[in-house]
């Protein structure tokens, strides 16, 4: 118990900490998008990455193609020598990199929406914890307001994921020809869409099992 | 009430636990695990490929001062975008994480005892939230959101997860000790461990928190039930 306490203060200083560093970091980032969109900085582009796929049939009947690329290595392993192996990297994805004014406002515009979204959720997530940690001294360990920032923090992960949904898209639908290694290949957007959704339901299952402790503890302060 | 309903209402109130398919399973899926570890390490199957991954550094004091090493191995790329003309580009991939094979009996072994004690702890992860979710889908007819079975499987998936993080970081510094003048692309590197630790570590920790709040939920509910 005493463990859990402890971390419960831990974590709740350190996500205090985090909300103000990622709010003067997403300040930053606006300014430095700013700066990106009106070219004023180098190496301003826009990346978008993509699955890749031998043909277009591949999309829905296969493992996404994998083009391998090599690097040499050696190494003693027990006093073994196993020299100069040339090991295969696979390149299951590809990135995209879009430098024109259309892609530098797309690109700062994705990232400004996530890391908006990214604070929000932290700004949550630090709430709950002030939260709980103050339950450690007043026992009300069940709050209507954690309730609602645990629900909050479930729609700015959709809100993450309808993000990345609608920016993969756009450039799915502008590309075309996409040769690697004179393959000429098909892609599907990169949308982490599983580990999203699965992370979404679990947080709402939270949300609920916690919202009947919400209702558990009113009614016992009605019974009081 | 029918006997299922009654069944389902005793299994959520942890009265009766669904152990029968968990050994059911265990007694399945153990002994075709243990013939084909068996023939993997007698070679009668194809080699499974026993592979550690480290993360690597150029140099020591890289260790603490800066992040992996990586190293670009290169591959062409040409595409129209929204029928501009066709970029034709040098693409690099980056490469932070080298895997190291040991094919040796020693290393089947190794690899083998490895993949079997994560593969056993996963199942049982897997058990235990199998019973909590049963446990809430009961919930929403007799509307006992809070039991201790279910802070119970909270606390094993915890365990399990550290048992977890432990076998991997063993096997992992064994390897390290046992590997050396490791070269990519000709540059000697360093090897660190810890491809997943922190994931595994994060998860612990969070369920551990979940599994607080919630164990105040059951003392809430005990209360309740006595004023009752």
């Amino acid at each position: 118990m005493k463990t859990s306490k402890s971390l419960i203060s831990i974590l709740s200083s350190f996500l205090s900490i985090a909300l103000v560093i990622s709010m003067m970091g997403a300040a930053f980032a606006f300014i430095i998008c700013m700066f990106n969109i009106f070219g004023f900085m180098e190496d301003t582009k826009h990346e978008e990455s993509f699955y890749i796929f031998r043909s277009i049939d591949n999309v829905l009947s296969s493992e996404p193609k994998q083009i391998e690329t090599d690097y040499s290595i050696s190494y003693n392993l027990s006093g073994v020598a196993n020299s100069d192996l040339v090991h295969n990297t696979t390149l299951d994805t590809v990135s995209i990199n879009d430098n024109t004014l259309r892609g530098r406002i797309l690109g700062n515009l994705k990232m400004l929406f996530v890391m908006l979204l990214g604070v929000l959720m932290l700004k949550e997530l630090s709430n709950i914890f002030i939260s709980l940690d103050s339950s450690i001294k007043n026992k009300e360990w069940f709050s209507l307001e954690n309730y609602l920032s645990i629900r909050k923090i479930a729609f700015y992960l959709l809100g993450v994921l309808l993000v990345y949904i609608v920016f993969s898209f756009i450039y799915f639908f502008l590309l075309d020809n996409v040769i690697i290694n004179g393959i000429e290949v098909s892609i599907f957007p990169v949308i982490p869409f599983f580990s999203t959704i699965w992370s979404i339901a679990i947080t709402l299952v939270i949300a609920h099992v916690y919202k009947e402790g919400v209702l558990l503890r009113e009614e016992q302060n009605l019974t009081i | 009430m029918n006997k299922l309903e009654f069944f389902f209402k005793k299994l959520g109130e942890g009265q009766v636990r669904l152990r029968l398919p968990m050994w059911l399973s265990l007694l399945i899926v153990a002994p075709a695990l243990s013939i084909f570890l068996f023939l993997d390490v007698f070679s009668v199957v194809d080699k499974f490929p026993q592979e550690q991954s480290y993360y690597f550094v150029r140099d020591v004091e890289d260790v603490l001062s800066d992040n992996p090493s990586q190293v670009n191995t290169e591959y062409n790329l040409s595409y129209n975008l929204n029928n501009d003309e066709s970029i034709d580009i040098v693409h690099k991939t980056e490469l932070d994480i080298i895997t190291l094979e040991d094919n040796s009996l020693k290393g089947i072994i190794l690899g083998d005892m490895k993949s079997l004690i994560v593969i056993i702890l996963l199942f049982f992860i897997y058990v235990e939230m199998t019973y909590i979710v049963q446990s809430l889908y009961i919930s929403l007819n007799d509307k006992v959101w809070f039991s201790m079975d279910n802070y119970k499987s909270f606390m094993n998936i915890v365990k399990y997860l550290i048992a977890i993080l432990i076998t991997l970081a063993c096997f992992s510094i064994a390897y390290l000790f046992m590997v050396d003048d490791v070269f990519v692309n000709g540059t000697k590197v360093f090897l660190i461990p810890g491809v997943w630790y922190a994931t595994i570590i994060a998860s612990a920790v969070i369920i551990r928190l979940i599994a607080y709040v919630y164990k105040k939920g059951i003392e809430l509910h005990e209360e309740q039930m006595l004023t009752i």
